[in-house]
C-alpha cells in the first residue's frame, strides 16, 4: 500500500475543464464567472487536503470473474477485455477531502452560481489528482517493462458501483485517506475517485487510446460524451 | 485500574493486523472473523505482547460490528463473545492484566456527512458494547475516530450501557485536525464533557509526528492522556508494508511524551511486542506526572472551540422567532433554508456562538428542534446555543448536537435546577444561570449574586465546575425600573469576584418603550462591557452594536494591535451609489446583479404592486435569460446567476407584504426531493431555485429523503406535483420505489424525474410521469401540470 498526501498547489485545476464540466463546451467563460473561477480555484487550493492511496493486485481471470489476490472479486465483462493483456493491476482512490464537500454545501446555500462553479472546480481537481496518481503507477508499470490501461471506476460499464466498499476496505482507505462509502455507494467525502488501472503487456498505451464513451452505460444520458476525449463527471 | 496511574505508566499492547500479517494469515477478509476461525492465533499474539510487559491487550474488536460484518457468516456478539473471551484466556494466565473492548469506527459516515444517522451509529455501539460487557472485557477502549459526531455515539453507547472506564482516541493529520476536521481543542471539550476516563490519540502518524498534537492534548485535557503512535510512516515495498521507526527511536519520542504528561502508551500500525518492551524498560526509571485540572470555559461545534472569557465573544440571538414573522413563518413551513441563511448571516457578521431557540405554539418544537441544529450544524462551523424552556425538548437537542453546546437556560429555581443539571452534567454542556428564583428578578446586585452563589453551588453537587456556568444578571427596562438598571451591571464584578465563571447578558430590553432604542442600546452595551460582561448575546448584524464591540476590543487590549478593528474600518467606502430606475429591474435580472436588487425592487414597490412586478418585470427578464440559455449565449453559472437575482426581487417584495400584514401571492406548491440513499442535492437546488423564480411555491425535503416522509408530506400539504431527483445507479432503485408509493396512495399525483443516470426511456420505465433534462425543463413540466 502506497499513500501520498499531496500538496495542493503542485496539482493544478484545469480551467477548460471545469469550463467543460459547466456546460461551456469549448467557449470561453464571462468575465463574471471567470472572476469566479479564479477566485475557486485559489479558494480549493487553499483548502483542499489531496491524498490518494493504491495497492498493486496480481489479477487472475476464471469464468467472467476478475480476482485482484482473492480480495476484490468483479465480475466484468469490460474489465476482462481491458486486462486482456494484464497479469498486475493497480487499484487506487483519491480524495481531495471533506473541507472541499463542505464548502461546496456552504456555497450552494448563500451562492448557488459559486457553488456551481466550486463544485465543477472540485471535479477538475480530483481528476487531476487522478491524473497524479497514474503517473506514479504508470512508472511502476514501466519498471515492470508494462504500459497501463486507463482509469476504469465503478459506475463504467458493466461494473456495479455497489463494489465501492470491497475496494476501500482492501486499501485500508478510511484509515489512510479517510475516505468512506455509504449504504448506496456514494463515496463521502464525494468528490473522491476509486479506480482501476491494468498494468498490461501490450506495452504503453498512447492518450488518444482513451476508453469509449460508447463502452458507457450512461452514454444516453451524458451531457460530455459527445464533447470529445469522454471525461466525464458521474461516479 | 486507571487509579494506579498515580504511581505507574499504564502500557497497551501494540498492533494486532502487523502480527497477522508477520503470522502469515491472509489479510483479505475480515481479521475479525479470525476470532473464530484462528483463535490460536490470536491468542499467541495477546500472550506475546503480555509477555511483552503489556498491562492491557486489546481484544480482535476493532471492526466488529455489524455494519462491516454485514456479508460474514458471523454477527458482531459472536465475533465480541468469541475475541473477549480469547483475550481473558491470555490475560488470566497473568496476574494483573486487563482487557479493553476495542471499538473502532462503524465505517460509514453520519448524517449531514453520509448518510448513517445519529440514532442507528448509537444502536450499532449499543450492541458492540453489550457484547463485550457481557464477554467480559474490563474497559472500553474507542479508538482510531476521525468523525467527532461519530465519537460522541460510541461514548454515549459505552457510558449508558455499561459501568466501565471508557477510553477514547482520536487520529489527526499532521495539519492538527481529523480527517472530517475536527481540532484537538474541540476533541478534549466534547470528550472530556461526556464523562470519559481517558483521552488521546493513536494512528495515522509516528511519534515524532504527533508530539504537536500531543502538547496541545496535554494543554487542554484535564484527564489522563493516551499515545498511541505507529512505527513512523507506512512505506511499500514488495506487495508488504513495513514502517520506517525502529524501537529505539520510537521509544525516544515517547520518552519525550512521558516527560511532558503523557500517562498511558501503547502502539498501533507497524508496531510489535518489540516496541511495546523497548518503551516499557525505558520508561522504567520515570513516573506519570499528575493531570491538572484546566478550567477552560469552552462551548464547541466539530470543528471549532470557542475559548470564553479572556476576549468578548458574541451570542448570535437572531434565531428566535419572538417578533420575527418571517422567521415564524419559516420555521412553521420547514423553511430551513431560510434558518440556515439566517445562521449565515450572523456567522459572517461576527457571531462566535449562536443561539437556537424554535419556540413557536402549533409545532413539534423537539422536532423542529433536532433539524433546525442538523441542517445550520451541516453550513456554519460556529458552535450553538440550545434555547427552550422545555427540558425534554433540551435534552432531545443537545444529545444529536454535534460538539459542546451551551444551554439556555437554568434559574434559582429549585425544579429548574433539579431538572436542567443532570442534562448539563450527562453530555458536558456550558449552562446559562439567570440569576431569578421563586420569588423572581431581584431588586439589588447583592441578591442577584446570593442567587448566584445557589445555583454555582447547587451545579457543584451534580459535579458542574464553575467554569461550565455563564451567569446572566438579568437586564431591566429603564423606562419601567430606571431606578434598578445599574444593579444589573453592579452585580458583574461582585459574581466575577467570587467565582471562575463567565458574564452573559441579553441586553436589549433596557431600551424598550423608549425612543431611539440604539441609541440607548448601544450605550448600554458599552456600559456593561466596562464593568466585565464577557459574552453579550445580541444580534451581529446590527453595525451599531458590532462597532461597541470592536471599539471596546481595542481600549481593553483584547484586540491586539487593533489589528481586527483597522481590518473593519480601514477600507470603509462609501457604499456605491445604485443607479436603479425602474427600467433597470430587468436589466438587473438579466445580468445577474444581485446586490443591487433589493434598491431596485424597494424603489418600484414604490409604483407597483407585487403582482404587476412579477409579471412586468421579473417574468420577462426570466424568459430572456431562459431563451439565451437554451440557445447557448449564456451558460449555467450566469443562468443561476440570474435566477439568484430575481429570488432577492421575490424576497423583498415577500418581506413588504409579511411587514404590511398585505396578501402574498398565491401560488402551487410543488415537493422536492432528492431519493433515499443519495446526498447529491446541488442539482435539484437548481431546479428549486429557477422553480421559485416563476412563483411556484417549493416544499424542499432535502436529501437521502424517506419514502414515507414523500408520500406523507404530499398528502398533508396536497400537493399535484413531485420532483425526484438521483444520481447514481444504486438510488434510481428507491426513485422507482417512491413513485410506487406516491402513485399507491395518491393517483392523481404527478412526478417528474431528473438526475445524471436517468434517461427519457428509464424514467418512464420507473412510473415516472415526466423526465426533465434541466431546471428549465422543470419549469415546462410545471406549466403543463397546472395547465398554465
Amino acid at each position: 500500500m502506497t499513500v501520498r498526501h499531496i500538496k495542493s498547489d503542485s496539482v493544478k485545476i484545469n480551467k477548460d475543464e471545469a469550463l467543460k464540466y459547466l456546460g461551456y463546451k469549448n467557449r470561453k467563460a464571462d468575465e463574471a464567472t471567470d472572476k469566479l473561477l479564479n477566485e475557486t480555484i485559489s479558494e480549493l487550493q487553499e483548502i483542499s487536503e489531496l491524498k490518494y492511496v493504491y495497492r498493486i493486485f496480481n489479477i487472475k481471470k476464471e469464468n467472467n470473474s476478475i480476482s485482484f489476490d482473492n480480495i476484490i472479486n468483479i465480475k466484468s465483462k469490460d474489465i476482462e477485455r481491458l486486462f486482456k493483456d494484464c497479469e498486475k493491476s493497480a487499484v487506487m482512490a483519491a480524495t481531495v477531502g471533506f473541507q472541499v464537500e463542505k464548502r461546496i454545501k456552504y456555497y450552494s446555500m448563500t451562492n448557488l452560481s459559486k457553488g456551481v462553479v466550486f463544485d465543477a472546480c472540485a471535479d477538475a481537481f480530483i481528476e487531476a489528482l487522478c491524473d497524479l496518481a497514474e503517473d506514479e503507477i504508470k512508472e511502476l508499470a514501466a519498471e515492470e517493462g508494462c504500459g497501463i490501461t486507463f482509469r476504469y471506476s465503478p459506475g463504467y460499464g458493466d461494473v456495479p458501483v455497489s463494489h465501492q466498499g470491497e475496494i476501500l476496505s482492501a486499501l485500508n482507505a478510511q484509515k489512510l485517506i479517510g475516505l468512506t462509502s455509504s449504504d448506496s455507494s456514494i463515496l463521502i467525502p464525494r468528490k473522491s475517485v476509486t479506480a482501476f488501472i491494468g498494468f498490461s503487456k501490450a506495452g504503453i498505451l498512447n492518450k488518444t487510446n482513451k476508453k469509449s464513451c460508447l463502452d458507457c452505460n450512461l452514454y444516453e444520458s451524458c451531457g460530455y460524451a459527445t464533447e470529445g476525449d469522454g471525461k466525464c463527471l458521474t461516479n | 485500574m486507571l487509579n494506579k496511574l498515580k504511581d505507574k505508566f499504564l502500557f497497551f499492547d501494540g498492533a494486532m493486523g502487523t502480527m497477522l500479517q508477520k503470522s502469515g494469515l491472509k489479510t483479505g477478509g475480515l481479521p475479525e472473523e479470525l476470532n473464530i476461525t484462528n483463535y490460536e492465533t490470536i491468542l499467541s499474539i495477546h500472550k506475546e505482547y503480555l509477555n511483552a510487559g503489556a498491562d492491557i491487550i486489546s481484544a480482535n474488536t476493532f471492526g466488529a460490528n455489524r455494519l462491516k460484518l454485514k456479508e460474514s457468516v458471523y454477527s458482531a456478539e459472536e465475533v465480541i463473545n468469541a475475541a473477549v473471551k480469547t483475550a481473558k484466556l491470555a490475560a488470566d494466565s497473568f496476574k494483573n492484566k486487563y482487557v479493553a473492548l476495542d471499538i473502532g469506527p462503524t465505517g460509514a459516515l453520519l448524517y449531514p456527512l453520509g448518510t448513517l444517522s445519529f440514532e442507528e451509529a448509537y444502536d450499532i455501539f449499543k450492541e458492540q458494547v453489550t457484547a463485550g460487557v457481557d464477554a467480559g472485557a474490563d474497559l472500553i477502549l474507542i479508538e482510531t475516530m476521525t468523525d467527532l459526531y461519530e465519537l460522541k455515539a460510541a461514548v454515549l453507547a459505552a457510558k449508558e450501557n455499561s459501568d466501565l472506564p471508557v477510553l477514547c482516541t482520536m487520529s489527526f493529520q499532521d495539519n492538527g485536525r481529523t480527517f472530517t476536521g475536527t481540532d484537538v481543542a474541540s476533541f478534549v471539550a466534547v470528550a472530556e464533557g461526556l464523562g470519559v476516563d481517558v483521552l488521546g490519540v493513536n494512528c495515522s502518524l509516528g511519534p515524532k509526528q504527533l508530539q504537536p498534537i500531543v502538547d496541545e492534548l496535554l494543554k487542554f485535557s484535564s484527564i489522563p492522556v493516551m499515545v498511541q503512535a505507529n512505527a513512523g510512516l507506512p512505506r511499500y515495498e514488495n506487495n508488504e508494508t513495513y514502517y520506517d521507526i525502529a524501537p529505539e527511536e520510537y521509544s525516544h519520542e515517547i520518552d519525550i511524551m512521558a516527560k511532558k504528561g503523557v500517562s498511558i502508551f501503547g502502539g498501533c500500525c507497524g508496531t510489535t511486542p518489540e516496541y511495546i518492551n523497548d518503551v516499557i524498560s525505558s520508561l522504567n526509571e520515570l513516573k506519570p506526572l499528575e493531570t491538572t485540572k484546566k478550567c477552560f470555559t469552552t462551548a464547541a461545534s466539530s470543528s471549532k472551540t470557542v475559548f470564553l472569557g479572556d476576549e468578548v465573544k458574541i451570542i448570535g440571538e437572531r434565531i428566535n422567532p419572538t417578533g420575527k414573522k418571517r422567521l415564524k413563518e419559516a420555521l412553521r413551513e420547514n423553511d430551513f433554508d431560510y434558518v440556515i441563511k439566517e445562521a449565515i448571516a450572523q456567522q459572517e457578521t461576527g457571531s462566535d456562538i449562536l443561539d437556537i431557540n424554535v419556540g413557536l405554539p402549533g409545532i413539534d418544537e423537539k422536532e423542529i428542534m433536532k433539524r433546525v441544529i442538523t441542517e445550520v450544524q451541516s453550513v456554519v462551523s460556529l458552535p450553538l446555543q440550545i434555547d427552550s424552556s422545555n427540558t425534554a425538548v433540551i435534552e432531545e437537542a443537545v444529545r444529536i448536537y454535534n460538539g459542546k453546546p451551551i444551554i439556555n437556560s437554568v434559574n434559582g429555581k429549585k425544579d429548574a435546577m433539579e431538572k436542567v443539571f443532570p442534562i448539563v452534567k450527562k453530555y458536558g454542556a456550558l449552562v446559562v444561570a439567570l440569576t431569578l428564583d421563586e420569588d423572581g428578578i431581584p431588586k439589588t446586585a447583592e441578591k442577584r449574586l446570593e442567587i448566584a452563589s445557589n445555583i454555582i453551588e447547587t451545579a457543584k453537587l451534580y459535579g458542574i465546575p464553575e467554569e461550565n456556568i455563564l451567569v446572566d444578571p438579568l437586564v431591566l427596562t429603564a423606562s419601567a425600573e430606571q431606578a434598578n438598571v445599574m444593579e444589573t451591571l453592579k452585580a458583574i464584578p461582585l459574581i466575577k469576584g467570587k467565582y471562575n465563571v463567565r458574564i452573559v447578558l441579553g441586553a436589549s430590553n433596557v431600551s424598550f418603550g423608549l425612543p431611539n432604542r440604539k441609541l440607548l442600546n448601544t450605550t448600554y452595551l458599552a456600559m456593561a462591557l466596562g464593568f466585565g460582561l464577557d459574552v453579550p448575546i445580541t444580534d451581529s448584524t446590527n453595525e451599531a452594536l458590532m462597532d461597541v464591540v470592536r471599539s471596546f476590543k481595542v481600549l481593553a487590549n483584547q484586540d491586539k494591535d487593533s489589528s481586527k478593528y483597522i481590518e473593519a474600518y480601514s477600507s470603509v467606502v462609501s457604499e456605491r451609489p445604485v443607479m436603479a430606475s425602474e427600467a433597470d429591474l430587468k436589466d438587473i435580472i438579466i445580468k445577474g446583479l444581485k446586490e443591487e436588487a433589493k434598491k431596485a425592487s424597494l424603489k418600484l414597490l414604490q409604483q407597483y404592486n407585487s403582482i404587476e412586478i412579477v409579471n412586468e418585470f421579473l417574468i420577462p427578464a426570466l424568459d430572456i435569460v431562459g431563451e439565451r440559455y437554451e440557445k447557448e449565449e449564456i451558460f449555467l453559472p450566469q443562468l443561476i446567476r440570474s435566477a439568484e437575482t430575481s429570488k432577492v426581487v421575490f424576497e423583498t417584495i415577500k418581506e413588504k407584504s409579511l411587514k404590511e400584514g398585505s396578501e402574498i401571492i398565491e401560488s402551487k406548491k410543488i415537493l422536492l426531493a432528492t431519493v433515499k440513499g443519495d446526498i447529491h442535492d446541488i442539482g435539484k437546488n437548481i431546479v428549486k431555485l429557477i422553480l421559485e423564480n416563476y412563483g411556484y411555491k417549493i416544499i424542499d425535503l432535502g436529501k437521502d429523503v424517506d419514502i414515507e416522509k414523500i408520500v406523507e408530506t404530499v398528502q398533508r400539504e396536497n400537493i399535484d406535483l413531485v420532483g425526484l431527483s438521483a444520481l447514481m445507479t444504486t438510488t434510481v432503485q428507491n426513485m422507482e420505489y417512491t413513485i410506487q408509493a406516491l402513485k399507491e396512495k395518491i393517483p392523481h399525483v404527478k412526478v417528474m424525474v431528473g438526475g445524471a443516470v436517468l434517461t427519457p426511456g428509464y424514467a418512464g420505465k420507473i412510473g415516472a410521469d415526466y423526465y426533465s433534462k434541466d431546471a428549465r425543463g422543470a419549469v415546462d413540466i410545471a406549466k403543463k401540470t397546472f395547465g398554465e
